[in-house]
């Protein structure tokens, strides 16, 4: 394992910083995945995410420099590749031919690891699932962009409201209240998937009903005869 | 004072159901071969620059150096870039094709004489091309009805790779201001393929087919020290794909 390897974010960062060719490499290799989920969850179809996230990828090269520490490194970098993909769909320069997000299908048959389901599922399990996905993926992708991206890192990608604020770079309350109104746009949208409790409330258990009391013959029980 | 609540802790069951919804459909598979590719190639671009490294400042005789170096890559490349635009012209062949092969060319003059390699007569014609309103390659002559560059094929998969390749190769070499006036035969090539272009804004043009689609690549004026590169489709006045590349 090399020095690099070994090397913490901000010690990556820093030797990318003094010059060292390989620093950022390592740096970006190590949180990719996650980048790149954000990047496709926020711009809803792997073109313009991989554009989104080469943006961003130029961009946090070229500034590292500007890093204060203040934040974890690896939070500045998906600010910048966040930043990077919402540019892009405020400049409306994004694709919208296509607007359902186009990776479920191409992904389905990648590797042995491409499928989130168990081997052993049931196809028609995996049909609801695949097409609940697509709906909810679809819905995400009409939501305000700030929304959709407060969602994508606060329910995906299991961001605390805290960093969802700092990787956006806007208060708290900013991130709860797009997180709020994002979920109950969601709420609408998605409304036939969704369990209706507060009507189950009302109504009665599922099953047979518990059995009643038996009620007992008014006239005298049935003997043996009895000898005359 | 009032508590606001923190939407991850007390949801409503709607609410807490979209969130479960949400979670389920969170994307979990890593990042793609082919933008794993790209993405190391840009990274290869970035650190294969050390001029423009986020290094301490150079001092001025240093940054002469730099400046004094950097003009002899441009001459060298552009020397190879014009050696390889004469041996496409001698060749002849009417077809360039960058949707195949994984590995960059990067500026050698075995990258570019790799394109002239690739250049396939009548591919374009034989089916990709969309029929009806959609201008015809033959289209593509010079205002003065000579017979034109033939567009470059773009893949949507290699998108990106592709248009820093061609950053570096012929079509888009010499990449200073005046180049911004000099793609102005590819407009009018375009023009004259009944695909306006008037509103997809200046810079260096290069005609492209899309997936199939034609258009062009505009190389839009560099930036502090990235460009953006803008793909518009005839027909549409909104880009189609836009990228951001590290200037030479």
């Amino acid at each position: 394992m090399s020095d690099l390897d070994a090397a913490t974010d901000q010690e990556l960062l820093s030797a990318h910083v003094a010059g060292d060719p390989a620093a950022f490499g390592v740096l970006f290799a190590r949180h990719r995945d996650r980048l790149w989920a954000v990047a496709l969850r926020t711009m809803g179809n792997r073109d313009d995410a991989a554009d989104g996230l080469q943006d961003g990828l130029v961009a946090a090269y070229r500034r590292a420099a500007t890093f204060r520490g203040d934040a974890a490194v690896t939070t500045w970098l998906h600010r910048v590749v966040v930043n990077a993909c919402l540019d892009r769909l405020r400049a409306a320069k994004v694709r919208r031919a296509d607007p359902l997000p186009d990776d479920l299908e191409e992904y389905r048959d990648r590797g042995a690891a491409a499928s989130a389901a168990p081997a052993t599922e049931d196809p028609a399990d995996l049909s609801v699932r695949s097409e609940r996905r697509r709906l909810v993926l679809d819905a995400l992708t009409a939501l305000p962009a700030e929304q959709r991206a407060a969602l994508v890192l606060v329910d995906m990608e299991g961001y605390s409201v805290a960093e969802a604020a700092a990787v956006l770079d806007c208060a708290v309350g900013t991130v709860k209240s797009r997180c709020s109104r994002g979920r109950a746009r969601l709420a609408e949208v998605l409304a036939p998937l969704l369990t209706d409790t507060s009507r189950e409330a009302d109504h009665p258990a599922a099953g047979n009903p518990p059995p009643t009391r038996t009620v007992g013959s008014t006239e005298a029980p049935r003997g043996p005869p009895t000898p005359a | 004072m009032t508590h606001d609540p923190d939407p991850r802790s007390d949801p409503a069951p709607a609410e807490e159901q979209v969130r479960r919804l949400l979670a389920d459909a969170r994307h979990t598979e890593p990042m793609p071969e082919d933008v794993v590719a790209r993405l190391d190639g840009v990274l290869a671009d970035l650190a294969a620059r050390p001029a423009e490294e986020p290094a301490p400042r150079p001092g001025r005789a240093e940054r002469v150096a730099d400046l004094a170096a950097a003009r002899r890559r441009r001459t060298v490349r552009n020397l190879l870039v014009a050696a390889a635009a004469v041996v496409l012209i001698g060749v002849g062949l009417d077809r360039v094709d960058l949707s195949a092969g994984d590995a960059d060319s990067a500026t050698s003059a075995g990258g570019s004489a790799e394109s002239a390699d690739r250049y396939e007569r009548d591919e374009l014609n034989s089916g990709e091309a969309p029929q009806g309103a959609v201008p015809n390659d033959s289209d593509l002559r010079g205002v003065d009805g000579a017979l034109a560059l033939p567009p470059v094929r773009l893949s949507p998969e290699r998108f990106g790779t592709q248009v820093r390749r061609l950053q570096d190769e012929a079509r888009v070499s010499a990449l200073d201001s005046r180049s911004y006036t000099a793609g102005k035969s590819d407009l009018a090539r375009l023009d004259a393929a009944a695909c306006p272009t008037d509103a997809w804004g200046s810079g260096r043009f290069v005609v492209v087919r899309y997936d199939g689609a034609l258009g062009a690549l505009v190389y839009r004026r560099v930036h502090g020290d990235t460009q953006v590169v803008d793909l518009f489709l005839c027909g549409s006045d909104e880009p189609a794909r836009s990228v951001t590349l590290p200037v030479p």
